[in-house]
């Protein structure tokens, strides 16, 4: 099986084509780079503790020992912090809202034969975002990009969970809250639900964890999908009623926004630029967060684009206002995940890179 | 290759000695090049806080590649909507290869878009054995111990993503390799 491999550069057999790109990809040097600069922006990092990116949180206290780094109890924790993090949420969530439980109405395929919720039933939420989003999870998603989006968010994910289709309706309110919290991409949400939709393979380069066999697998899919269909009946009833409810109310009730890639893409695209041009052209930054979030007010990027805001302000010596724009922040987002960067900021009147 | 007493490097002396390295692979990797520095400076502030390298069954370089699979496959993700900021990047950078005629850094570059748009076929998984093995030389074997999967695991990767490679270049190159095909079009960042 480990037969040596002649390298495709020297295979006669293989296409010119093939062997003229490959060469080009060996030849190729990074030649506008300044790898001088590079390592003295290396070593300030060093120098002032910088924090670890996101998605090497995890790693960090494993070796440096010229084996691998991706492999073995430290992919455990990549994948077991952002799983966790969803599990607590959730279940504060839960805990919250707990009343009397009728008996599950999770398909039978995912129940043991003494009639309690195996462990299947559990993963059931992770996989339902990632297999086939029901129509609870896209309303709270829905709600979560509203102004106050959270409120809405959580509100709608409660109501859904005291009706039929719990499990799904568990999953739309780890999803709102995430949505509220956090961004896709980095989010415990984003992570734990790519988990479950990654089809296990021995020997992944991310893996670690247990891997579910092909028949969870399936009891995960088929508890997911009936889940979904309870969830979705439920949430038909509570949509009903709050649409009653509103006109009972005589309110004018907001068309929520349309979860719609090329606004998501214009958003996100908006926020790039804004963060990319931040330490060359802060006004322009500045100038982008308003904007952004005039145009997407709530959404789930609000915090990202309000510290960048803020970040702009302190960058172009307008250190008064930042303060008074950064209260209301701060207080909102007391422990959030740019506010450390904020406040330093605010401190010492500089941004970091 | 300057190591210190007992083989150890230390962050700065990776990146010293191993930047060039990291820097071709993260953008044989598919990271933009507008993005290459922060992603090198992630790559090699891991580096720092694991301690730098000390000699084991992989080289410096699949240590590294090791770490900056993980920083490129979380930046790929992330940019999979910002593609259109990416190709800003691409024209801002598209001046490389001084001295050469307008002609040949054509040409040059052509070919480094069909790699890229090749690459872009595989997997992440796939996608980083082959990078390591064909374009940067590094033997399966550390690769495997880089990447901490089984040396089959390695050569079946390999076996595979040269599979695809190959087929895609095909593909790409059909329409007549003398420009870059109406399909590399579409596919170019």
């Amino acid at each position: 099986m480990t037969k040596r491999l002649t390298p495709l550069l020297d295979d006669p057999a293989a296409a010119p084509d093939v062997r003229e790109l490959l060469l080009a990809g060996r030849d190729a040097s990074v030649t506008d780079y300044d790898f001088n600069a590079g390592l003295e922006r290396h070593m300030t990092h060093v120098q002032t503790g910088a924090p670890l990116p996101d998605w090497a949180k995890g790693l960090e206290g494993s070796s440096g020992t010229g084996t691998a780094v991706v492999t073995g109890t430290s992919l455990i924790g990549w994948l077991a912090l952002p799983i966790a993090t969803v599990a607590v949420v959730g279940a504060v969530m839960l805990l919250r809202d707990r009343e009397p439980e009728p008996a599950p109405t999770v398909s039978a395929g995912a129940h043991g034969s003494s009639g309690e919720p195996t462990q299947v039933v559990q993963a059931a939420p992770t996989a339902v975002p990632a297999a086939a989003p029901s129509e609870a999870g896209l309303r709270a998603d829905r709600a979560a990009r509203e102004p106050h989006g959270s409120t809405r968010a959580l509100e709608t994910s409660r109501r859904a969970a005291n009706g039929r289709g719990q499990s799904s309706a568990k999953s739309a309110a780890k999803r709102a809250s995430t949505a509220a919290g956090t961004r896709p991409g980095s989010s415990a949400t984003g992570t734990a639900a790519t988990g479950a939709a990654r089809a296990p393979s021995s020997g992944d380069l991310f893996d670690g964890s247990p891997i579910p066999t092909a028949s969870q697998a399936d009891n995960v899919a088929r508890s997911a999908r009936s889940a979904s269909a309870n969830a979705a009946q439920a949430e038909r009833e509570t949509a009903a009623e709050a649409v009653a409810l509103d006109e009972r109310r005589g309110e004018a009730k907001p068309e929520p926004a349309a979860i719609d890639d090329t606004r998501l893409e214009r958003e996100m695209g908006m926020l790039a630029v804004a963060q990319r041009v931040l330490h060359t052209d802060a006004a322009r930054t500045l100038s982008l967060a308003r904007q952004g979030e005039s145009e997407f007010a709530g959404s789930m990027f609000t915090q990202e684009r309000k510290q960048l805001e803020l970040l702009a302000l302190v960058k172009l010596g307008r250190l008064d206002e930042a303060k008074r724009l950064a209260r209301p922040y701060l207080a909102r987002y007391p422990n959030g995940p740019f506010s450390d960067r904020v406040r330093r900021a605010l401190a010492t009147g500089r941004v970091e890179r | 290759m300057p190591f210190g007493a007992d083989g150890h490097l230390s962050s700065a002396d990776l990146f010293r000695q191993f930047a060039p390295f990291v820097a071709s692979f993260l953008l044989r990797m598919g990271v933009s090049r507008s993005d290459l520095d922060d992603v090198m400076q992630e790559v090699f502030l891991v580096a720092h806080r694991l301690g730098g390298y000390t000699p084991g069954p992989a080289k410096p370089t699949t240590y590294l590649a090791s770490i900056a699979v993980r920083a490129a496959t979380t930046h790929r993700r992330k940019h999979k909507v910002r593609s259109f900021v990416r190709a800003n990047d691409e024209l801002v950078s598209g001046a490389a290869g001084e001295g050469q005629s307008p002609e040949a850094a054509f040409e040059a570059q052509r070919r480094m878009r069909l790699l890229e748009a090749a690459l872009d076929r595989l997997d992440d998984d796939k996608r980083a054995v082959f990078v390591m093995a064909e374009i940067h030389g590094e033997t399966v074997v550390s690769i495997a111990a880089g990447l901490g999967i089984p040396v089959d695991t390695a050569y079946s990767r390999l076996r595979a993503a040269r599979k695809l490679f190959q087929t895609a270049v095909a593909e790409l190159t059909a329409d007549g390799a003398v420009g870059i095909s109406p399909r590399m079009q579409r596919v170019q960042p």
